[in-house]
């Protein structure tokens, strides 16, 4: 062969071989074309324990769909995608779900900044996302393809100072908080709610993810001299915050947001977690979550949260929607829509206009090292 | 003004650490011209060896510790030995990506090997809590100050009495001068990456004390603060490094409470930039050769 012949061959073989192997590819699909369902959350960094829990939840739904047949007969396939709780990442992470993966549905595992940026992703997609725990207003403002299954941030807020003024029988209070959307949404609500039953918020004060050492920020609570202590963060910073402040000699009451309502809290701040009451949209008296975490704690050996049952009915919600409205993108979307209540394993469930729920606030308080149901703010007082 | 003694405590605390931790990257800068960003992956290995040899292999305290210790004196040496000498006449922006390298490379391994989650560390001091007046001051704190303070006079004296120690100094001040007269410049190497990369594993520990956890992130940010105190102290200067550690602690513990906790990190890194601007050479640093 001369060379230029060679090339030739080489070429030809070369485009045989990728026809062959999209051929292939068509084949495979035509055959057993499983429904690949995107789940993206923070799988890495600091908020890594919530991100996989809630992934396994999902995968945990998944795998009881398929074994019962599955969607119409076809499985469900489970892609995940790791954003760290970074805003950029959670941009690259719905990306790689839909255009690489073809996921017709998303699963936002993830926090509000990663899930804020994700939604007009989703939207410019038409793919339809459904958000396990992420409490921004403004993710479910990216569009019709955008929809929750927990509640706003502003709504928990407000559930937090009604538990703080009337169960801590509290007049003023000091509001520590994380410096981002999550903390800054429910901080807000929940000075503005606070002091309009009355009370008074004497030190509203930020701290940053990754923050270890809470002594100064104690310090100036307790020269403030609250009654309470509202903690709107995450297990992390919440489990050394409230150690921190029982080594200080700070006794007061505790009322923290579901970002403490994790079992990984418990674990860091040990005794100190004695008492606290976070907010955490699951009751934990229903067969149905009984079940759920029983079924989740024989797989990964550990006791599910809030976090992971919410990525459950995310989940499930999903599933719903396919078998309603059909294997697409469109069909999610329309199954959604036809899917005006729902029952999942934190209870009942009603969609907006505006694809939030209406549900009520229910909060645990931490007794004997377990989390244990404490009380229910209805809907009606939180809205 | 009333808490301003406690936030004074407790930034001194946080200082303490600091200094633990960036007194080995002066001395390797000093003699050896190294910007060694690793170091923040010894201080974490110091954290996360003792969890595991006290958590997972119910070792008591003291010889966890000392194991840790000598773990970590061993990573410093190797560091030496095969990441940074091969490089000794390489440009310093190589040495800085091997550096960066290995920082990486080690922090990746420990989410491997440890997970990526937050671990409780054992609190094998148990807590007291002193008020004095209306300042609370815990063992811990004390323990952490104590410790730091001791172990910087040891330091300075080590540095002024013992050959070793002047050798050293000799070589921060001079190095090639130093090699001129003799001075074995890879066996002193070797002394203070070992010396340096014990202190970070001590103050690893120190935190998983003070601060009740321990991470395979916590060396990254904390390394960078230690940074920011050897160049606001004066490259290559000892005492320069740990008063800049002490102000950099207090610095954050005032910006906390006096202007918000969000803004800590911004404070530190443009005092940086500020100290750079005024005083190129740092708060007792002198002029800075250009080898």
């Amino acid at each position: 062969m001369t060379r230029n012949e060679s090339r030739a061959f080489r070429l030809r073989s070369t485009v045989i071989g990728l026809a062959l192997a999209v051929a292939a590819g068509g084949i495979a699909a035509a055959q057993a074309p499983d429904i690949k369902v995107g789940v993206f959350g923070p799988l890495t960094g600091p908020a890594a324990a919530d991100g996989n829990g809630c992934l396994y939840a999902t995968q945990l739904a998944g795998d009881q769909a398929n074994a019962k047949g599955g969607i119409n007969g076809r499985k469900v396939t489970i892609v995940s995608a790791d954003d760290q709780a970074k805003p950029s990442e959670g941009i690259a992470a719905v990306q790689k779900l839909v255009s690489r993966d073809g996921a017709i549905a998303v699963v936002s595992c993830s926090y509000s900044g990663a899930t804020r940026s994700a939604a007009p992703v989703a939207q410019q997609a038409k793919v339809p996302m459904v958000v396990a725990y992420a409490v921004h207003p403004d993710i479910t403002r990216a569009g019709e393809y955008a929809w929750r299954i927990f509640s706003l941030g502003p709504v928990q807020g407000h559930a937090i100072a009604v538990m703080a003024r009337e169960d801590g029988k509290a007049g003023r209070a000091a509001v520590l908080w994380a410096k981002n959307d999550y903390g800054e949404s429910i901080s807000t609500a929940a000075t503005q709610r606070f002091t309009a039953l009355g009370g008074q918020v004497v030190l509203s004060e930020p701290f940053a993810l990754g923050d270890k050492d809470f002594t100064t920020l104690l310090t100036k609570v307790r020269a403030a001299t609250p009654d309470v202590l509202l903690v709107v963060g995450y297990y992390n910073e919440g489990a050394l915050l409230v150690q921190q402040a029982r080594r200080l000699g700070l006794t007061m009451p505790v009322y923290a947001s579901d970002g403490l309502s994790a079992p990984k809290f418990v674990e860091l701040a040990g005794t100190a977690a004695e008492g606290v009451v976070v907010s955490a949209a699951t009751d934990l008296t229903s067969s149905l979550f009984k079940a759920f975490a029983q079924e989740f704690e024989a797989r990964h050996k550990y006791v599910p949260d809030s976090v992971p049952s919410h990525g459950y009915d995310a989940m499930l919600v999903v599933l719903e929607a396919l078998r309603r409205g059909g294997a697409s993108a469109d069909g999610v979307l329309k199954g959604l829509g036809e899917m005006k209540e729902f029952t999942g394993v934190n209870g009942t469930i009603v969609f907006t206009p505006e694809r939030e729920i209406r549900t009520d606030q229910s909060f645990w308080k931490i007794q004997g090292g377990r989390f244990t149901q404490y009380k229910l703010v209805p809907y009606d007082r939180v809205k | 003004m009333g808490a301003l003694p406690q936030h004074l405590v407790n930034g001194l605390t946080v200082g303490s650490l600091y200094a633990l931790l960036a007194i080995g990257l002066s001395l390797t800068y000093g003699v050896l011209r190294i910007i060694h960003i690793a170091h923040g992956a010894v201080y974490m290995l110091g954290g996360m060896i003792s969890y595991t040899l006290m958590v997972r292999f119910r070792l008591p305290p003291l010889p966890a510790i000392a194991l840790t210790l000598a773990a970590c004196a061993g990573v410093g040496v190797v560091f030496e030995r095969w990441a940074y000498r091969p490089l000794r006449t390489a440009p310093i922006i190589v040495t800085l990506i091997s550096s960066l390298g290995l920082l990486l490379m080690v922090e990746n391994l420990a989410r491997i090997a440890w997970g990526p989650l937050t671990q409780p560390y054992p609190q094998f001091v148990s807590l007291r809590v002193y008020a004095l007046g209306s300042v609370i001051v815990t063992n811990l704190q004390l323990l952490v100050l104590a410790l730091g303070l001791a172990l910087m006079v040891a330091l300075q004296w080590c540095l002024r009495h013992t050959q070793v120690g002047l050798a050293t100094l000799a070589a921060v001040q001079n190095p090639r001068g130093a090699r001129l007269c003799g001075i074995d410049i890879d066996a002193i190497a070797l002394v203070i990456f070992a010396v340096g990369s014990g202190l970070a594993g001590l103050a690893g520990i120190l935190e998983g004390l003070y601060l009740t956890s321990v991470d395979p992130s916590m060396g990254q940010i904390f390394g960078l603060k230690a940074f920011v105190a050897v160049v606001v102290g004066g490259l290559g200067s000892i005492a320069g490094t740990m008063l800049a550690a002490y102000l950099i602690g207090l610095l954050e513990a005032l910006t906390a409470a006096y202007v918000s906790a969000g803004l800590r990190d911004v404070i530190t890194f443009a005092l940086l930039v500020l100290v750079l601007m005024v005083r190129p050479s740092g708060l007792l640093g002198r002029r800075v050769d250009r080898a």
